[in-house]
């Protein structure tokens, strides 16, 4: 039987996963060859559970792949915003939580499942308009007028008639 | 202890991890994401490293649009991003827009007058150009109109001695024509608050019979020439102007005598163009168009023409055998008014004058066509009065290259189509340009001309119309029988009877000004309402 740790959400759940599924985030993977085998539960003070079971979730369907590739990748297939089927079911879940997923695995060092996060966010901002992203993602037009006179000036045509 | 942060939304993402999803971005979408908000753009342009590692890999994509050479061997990110700028412009043009509706009823009822001039009324009451929109009232009165603020701006309201029979303007000229004179306004101070209005002159003009239409040169430094278009087609240089003031400040009187032809008229009097009725013209860059409709004859004629330079076939055929085609060099020369009166006036002297307006008809054969715009080279757009078909087609050889769509309405005060032929950037490389259409009732197509394929020939002009409809975005601009349309660098401006519709193409107020799309109402003062009901109100009080 594989052997099991326990990992503690900021919310205090208790989640018990295989090591070598919670091993997929270099975080956990690097504080366990630290400190070696450790009853205590570990705990991920900026997780919590929900986010933290989806991110297990991902991890699980991903333990047998090829570990992280490294970052020789030819440019073309890194800026790819291909995604497998799977991982696109996956993020199918409301902004929220796609930003939870994301900034999890940036904590936990989860490089593959930040890259397919980061790609749907990317997928989802591509082909908008700047307002439809901003409405999109509630963000703020914090433009002042002086930088908004310049970015006009940069986009004007050389005549603008 | 669970930190509080806020709800994760992107504002509030690390740095990297922002950096890391602009990464997967595509080139056009980087521009757009430069746009959103102070920390992308500060990001994407202005964060050392991460800015460069964000734009090393589209510089492979702006080197195959703009050459190697123009890339730079280190990253300069001012340059990056003015080629940024240029590819977005050229890829994302007419996908993005925003429409603002103007409701001119008001305007619309207190400008109706009857008269005798032949051409229809709803054509003489405006006139269109880059920014600007000049509207005729019954009251003699001009509203001047800036299209290129949003919403569109009265920047003055222009008290005239007649009622006018034509309008044409310019980006700072203003021509008038009624019953009797001409009157020429130079438009000061443009984007100022002392924006001014000075009547350069105003002058009798003798022997215009019926005039259709009046246009002046394109902008250039100094006051431009007026064409006035009627049996014949006349040009008014300013100097002529200040000659007529002149001679009637001494004479005390206005000299009725008929002037000598080299001094003003530049086309040949009484040889009439052959036009028997001529409803409509225009006048792009150096290039004449007129339509006719002749209800007596079934042959209904386009003549296009230069009207500034002399385009006799002998002329052509010079520059044909230089290798120049026919329409682009002749298009891109300066307009200024005084080069072309300078060309004019050293083939004149001693000679009489033999520069007559030769206009080119489309030899299209057996088809009848009408409607034709240059588009560049020896391309037109142009309708097919059988078919009905919207086509683009080269001139000589007469062939049809693209069916772009069938025209809806049978008869329609307009052709439905414009074309903006793009502005000169970067080593004189011509972009922007683009065709806009209707290609059914309310809507709006725009489509850049960098995206027609004009050499591909194996395919069917129908099938290739088709794939590049499919690829354009419909943009909603309300039904109704067009009067007028113009086709700006950023806006595509229309005019219905009670409407105009002001489309912005291009996301250049993006940057900041909150969008507000929607509705106005112009009254017949020319204030502006965002409640139509109000100005409607108000024009039936007074």
């Amino acid at each position: 039987m594989a052997v099991q740790i326990k990992l503690m959400s900021s919310d205090q759940a208790m989640l018990v996963v295989d090591k070598e599924v919670a091993e997929r985030s270099v975080l956990i993977k690097n504080m366990l060859d630290d400190i070696g085998e450790v009853d205590e539960a570990i705990p991920i003070p900026n997780v919590n559970e929900a986010v933290l079971k989806k991110v297990i979730e991902w991890c699980e369907h991903h333990k047998g792949d090829s570990p992280s590739t490294n970052d020789e990748e030819s440019d073309s297939r890194k800026r790819s915003t291909d995604i497998e089927e799977w991982d696109q079911k996956f993020m199918q879940v409301d902004q929220e939580m796609l930003f939870e997923i994301i900034l999890a695995a940036n904590y936990l060092d989860i490089k593959p499942l930040l890259d397919v996060g980061c790609k749907t966010v990317a997928n989802m901002i591509k082909g908008k308009s700047p307002e439809e992203i901003r409405k999109t993602f509630n963000i703020q037009n914090d433009f002042t007028a002086e930088e908004e006179e310049q970015i006009r000036r940069e986009n004007e045509w050389a005549e603008d008639r | 202890m669970e930190r509080k942060r806020p709800s994760p939304r992107i504002p509030y993402l690390p740095v990297e991890v922002v950096a890391n999803i602009l990464k997967y971005l595509p080139t056009t979408s980087v521009f757009t994401a430069s746009l959103v908000c102070s920390d992308w753009r500060k990001l994407i342009y202005n964060s050392g490293i991460i800015s460069q590692e964000l734009l090393r890999p589209h510089l492979a994509v702006l080197r195959e649009r703009y050459g190697a050479r123009e890339i730079p061997q280190r990253l300069l990110i001012v340059t990056i991003r003015k080629l940024l700028v240029l590819y977005a412009r050229q890829n994302l043009f007419g996908t993005f827009s925003s429409t603002t509706t103007y409701d001119i009823t008001a305007l619309a009822s207190s400008a109706i007058w009857t008269d005798n001039c032949r051409i229809p009324l709803p054509h003489r009451r405006f006139a269109l150009c880059g920014t600007l929109l000049v509207y005729a009232l019954r009251n003699k009165r001009l509203l001047l109109f800036d299209t290129s603020v949003h919403p569109m701006k009265l920047l003055t309201s222009l008290r005239i001695p007649a009622r006018p029979l034509a309008l044409a303007i310019s980006e700072s000229f203003l021509a008038v024509l009624d019953e009797k004179k001409l009157h020429l306004y130079h438009l000061l101070a443009r984007g100022t608050p002392d924006f001014l209005v000075v009547q350069l002159y105003s002058i009798f003009i003798p022997f215009v019979f019926e005039p259709i239409g009046i246009a002046i040169t394109p902008e250039g430094p100094t006051p431009p020439l007026v064409a006035i278009l009627g049996h014949d087609l006349q040009l008014i240089h300013p100097s002529y102007a200040v000659t007529q003031k002149r001679d009637s400040l001494f004479r005390k009187q206005r000299s009725e005598k008929k002037p000598s032809r080299q001094e003003w008229i530049l086309a040949a009097p009484g040889t009439s163009i052959g036009i028997t009725t001529p409803i409509a013209f225009g006048m792009r860059g150096r290039q004449l168009a007129v339509r006719t409709t002749d209800p007596g004859s079934v042959t209904r004629c386009l003549y296009l023409g230069s009207a500034w330079s002399s385009e006799s076939p002998g002329e052509l055929a010079k520059r044909r055998s230089r290798g120049i085609k026919d329409g682009q060099p002749l298009m891109d020369q300066k307009h200024d008014a005084d080069t072309l009166w300078g060309h004019y006036s050293s083939r004149t002297q001693g000679n009489p004058p033999v520069l007559k307006w030769s206009p080119k008809q489309l030899n299209t054969g057996e088809r009848e066509i009408d409607d034709a715009l240059h588009i560049w080279d020896s391309y037109y757009i142009l309708t097919e009065l059988a078919s009905r078909n919207v086509v683009i087609a080269t001139a000589s050889p007469y062939q049809i290259r693209i069916v772009l769509y069938r025209k809806m309405g049978e008869r329609a005060p307009h052709c439905g189509y414009v074309v903006f032929r793009g502005t000169k950037v970067m080593n004189g490389r011509i972009v922007g340009g683009y065709v806009a259409f209707c290609p059914s009732e309310g809507r709006l197509n725009v489509l850049p001309l960098e995206r027609i394929p004009w050499n591909k020939s194996n395919e069917r002009p129908e099938d290739i119309g088709w794939e590049l409809r499919a690829a354009c975005r419909d943009i909603a601009i309300g039904s109704g029988e067009i009067l007028g349309m113009f086709a700006g660098a950023e806006r595509v401006v229309v005019v219905f009877e009670h409407r105009v519709v002001v489309v912005r193409l291009w996301t250049q107020e993006v940057g900041g000004v909150e969008e507000e799309p929607g509705d106005w109402a112009i009254d017949k003062r020319g204030v502006l309402y965002k409640d139509i009901s109000h100005a409607n109100k108000c024009c039936n009080i007074m």
